[in-house]
């Protein structure tokens, strides 16, 4: 059984009145790219920075790598890599020097940092941007930069908040190629957004956060459990009598079905043939059907069904 | 570690243009404007012949033989000017001269203004009326010593003049605000001391909650932080002394070891002021920046920097001056430079060695918390 990399229990930070993290309980594992997904000031970001121990908290236990973390847990720091959500590089500085000076303050070895320096740059693509001042770079090169500084001294745990904000599709392909590889070299990831594909195309395992609470968690499968429509079947047809809308809402697994812009929306909540099912309706009434679509569950659709569909604006 | 995060705290440092502006150009920009406002009307002052009137009430003729050996020459001191006192004030008035000698029993001179030129045309009544009052002395107690005593007076040639003049420049005014200038460039560190505490505080800036993160303790970061800072500071105070004193050629005082000293612990003080400073609260760094500042300019203002207040200052509330950093430096400029009191300079040295280390340790103890309540 995997190791508990990070352990979070009960933990409770305020704002003054405003509750940021609400008696949030976690288990992290050795291995896992762990998804903390939630609406803007649902505690995302909070709960990294108590576990990073940047912030103090009111109550609660965090443990990482088994050891209480505290602010000068150094022995657990060094083995920790962060990369934040605002770029967090010198101007004055190329790409090269901010890599190694981040790296400095954990490796002292100089020919071992050369080293990692080298294997950084290489693994966020900035060879040809080694002597380049951070100003001159792009929006992507810049996080890309962020993320070189975050995991050059090859750390056990990542924590990557956000680190795909404002950037263009290929430089967030390349982020987040480079995480599930960072993954496939040893390293556990804890990884937060709000972007729904992002998290379930690299997350293993996820926790929805809304208020400071923990709302939902496991796998993808396991959290498209939650959602009462496990598929939705869209069919072009010409006009459909009453009646066979009715035939088809009285079928088993079937949630409604709907009819309008000659299009036949049904709803299924479990079951395994509905398609198959509505379809041998539609044959035996003799309806005429054109191109048919069947949609299975997206972690989107859990995040709406867990946090509503109100709109969120609040610091965390 | 310590070392190369040194390396990457200097690299840093030369790299910001606030430095350069503030450190290096701004020093030398004013002592360039100061050179030109004091020293160009000093040294046409003193290397140009001083126009003056001899107003003879009474025959002098030691007098008459000084006079006119000191607006002889190819550069004379003095251009003379024999006239009646009705003659003398008009020109006096109209700034055609700058000085009457009335010789009547004894030597009296009068000025229009206080200038560098009053300054030394005092300086040369006063010891002429000295070296005769002791002639006549020496005529009353012993008659027998008086011609040597005599051909002594007449003896006050060009030579002792410009001795004269080397005496004033000695105790020239302006020499006081190149230290007051050299003393705010010792001060402006404290803007590099406040990029101190903000760049190792998570609550202050994002480099500061990302170096909270990493393997090297905060207190090793920010001395590490520190002793960069105050190399580059100092250097960059060090080039601004060289530059007063060999480009502009202002003369800072015999010895310029224990000047150079003074600004390095000068730097040094501005720093641990601006540390102290940054660690205080939680404003933004261009607030902690404007502060600083305004301390430092605070601080040069009561040193004399702008007027010279520093002595109304020592008269009501002296206490001002002793606990005010750039009055401490400025101090310490002229306790070696002028007083020669190699005593007084120690002290001084003392002072702002225990001052700097009051406001690092209060610095560490502002930004010793471990964990904020708000990033």
């Amino acid at each position: 059984m995997a190791e508990i990399v990070v352990r979070i229990h009960d933990l409770v930070k305020r704002y003054k009145d405003i509750v940021a993290v609400d008696h949030l309980d976690l288990d992290i594992k050795e291995g896992e790219i762990f998804g903390l997904l939630g609406p803007n000031g649902s505690g995302k970001t909070t709960t990294i920075h108590c576990l990073l121990s940047l912030l103090s908290y009111e109550s609660g236990d965090i443990t990482i790598f088994g050891k209480p973390m505290t602010p000068t847990s150094y022995d657990i720091k060094k083995d920790i890599g962060v990369v934040m959500q605002n770029v967090a590089v010198f101007d004055q500085l190329t790409v090269y020097e901010n890599i190694d000076f981040f790296c400095s303050m954990y490796v002292k070895d100089k020919k071992k940092r050369v080293e990692l320096v080298k294997e950084a740059i290489e693994f966020t693509g900035l060879e040809d941007f080694t002597d380049f001042y951070p100003k001159k770079l792009s929006g992507g090169l810049l996080r890309r930069l962020n993320i070189a500084c975050g995991i050059a001294h090859k750390p056990r745990l990542i924590f990557f908040d956000e680190p795909t904000v404002a950037v263009d599709p290929q430089s967030r392909n390349k982020i987040l190629e480079g995480i599930i590889e960072l993954n496939k070299n040893g390293s556990t990831i804890i990884y937060t957004s709000h972007y729904m594909e992002e998290v379930e195309q690299i997350c293993t395992r996820i926790a929805i956060l809304d208020g400071g609470r923990k709302i939902a968690e496991g796998t993808k499968e396991e959290l498209k459990q939650i959602v009462k429509v496990t598929e939705t079947i869209e069919i072009e047809t010409a006009a459909i009598e009453n009646s066979v809308l009715c035939e088809i809402r009285g079928a088993e697994h079937i949630l409604s079905a709907e009819y309008s812009d000659h299009t036949l929306t049904v709803c299924c909540s479990g079951g395994s043939h509905n398609l198959m099912s509505v379809l041998e309706i539609l044959k035996n009434r003799n309806v005429m059907i054109g191109q048919v679509y069947s949609k299975l569950p997206t972690l989107n659709d859990v995040f709406l069904e867990v946090t509503g569909k109100e709109l969120r604006d609040r610091e965390g | 570690m310590f070392f190369s995060y040194v390396k990457y705290e200097l690299k840093k440092y030369f790299k910001t243009k606030d430095v350069f502006l503030w450190l290096l150009l701004f020093p030398v920009a004013l002592g360039f404007l100061f050179k030109i406002a004091f020293l160009g009307i000093w040294e046409e002052n003193i290397f140009t012949a001083i126009p003056v009137a001899v107003v003879a009430e009474a025959e002098n003729p030691a007098f008459e033989a000084v006079i006119d050996e000191l607006s002889k020459g190819e550069e004379p001191f003095l251009e003379v000017n024999y006239t009646d006192m009705e003659d003398a004030e008009k020109k006096l008035e109209k700034e055609e001269i700058k000085g009457i000698f009335l010789v009547s029993d004894t030597i009296s001179l009068t000025v229009a203004e206080n200038s560098m030129t009053s300054t030394v045309l005092k300086s040369f009544a006063d010891n002429y009326i000295h070296t005769e009052n002791t002639i006549k002395d020496i005529a009353n107690s012993s008659p027998d010593k008086v011609m040597s005593a005599v051909e002594t007076l007449s003896g006050w040639n060009e030579a002792a003049a410009k001795e004269t003049i080397l005496a004033a420049r000695e105790s020239d005014p302006y020499v006081s605000y190149f230290y007051n200038l050299i003393t705010m460039v010792c001060l402006f560190a404290s803007m590099a001391g406040v990029r101190i505490a903000v760049e190792n505080q998570a609550n202050l800036s994002y480099a500061g909650a990302r170096k909270e993160c990493t393997a090297m303790p905060k207190l090793k970061r920010i001395l590490a932080s520190y002793f960069a800072t105050f190399i580059s500071s100092t250097v960059c105070s060090l080039i601004s002394v060289s530059y007063i004193r060999f480009v502009l050629g202002v003369e800072l005082g015999e010895n310029l070891v224990p000047i150079y000293i003074s600004t390095i612990f000068g730097s040094n003080l501005g720093l641990a002021i601006g540390f102290a400073i940054g660690a205080i609260g939680k404003f933004s760094e261009s607030i902690k920046d404007g502060i600083a500042t305004g301390v430092s300019l605070i601080c040069c203002f009561l040193s004399g920097l702008m007027v010279n207040i520093k002595g109304i200052i020592e008269q009501y509330a002296p206490i001002v001056n002793r606990i005010n950093p750039a009055s401490i430096i400025v101090d310490s400029f002229f306790a070696v430079a002028v007083f020669d009191d190699y005593s007084q300079y120690g002290f001084l040295i003392l002072k702002m060695t225990v001052m700097s280390v009051m406001f690092i340790v209060l610095g560490i103890f502002l930004v010793r918390r471990k964990k904020y309540e708000c990033i």
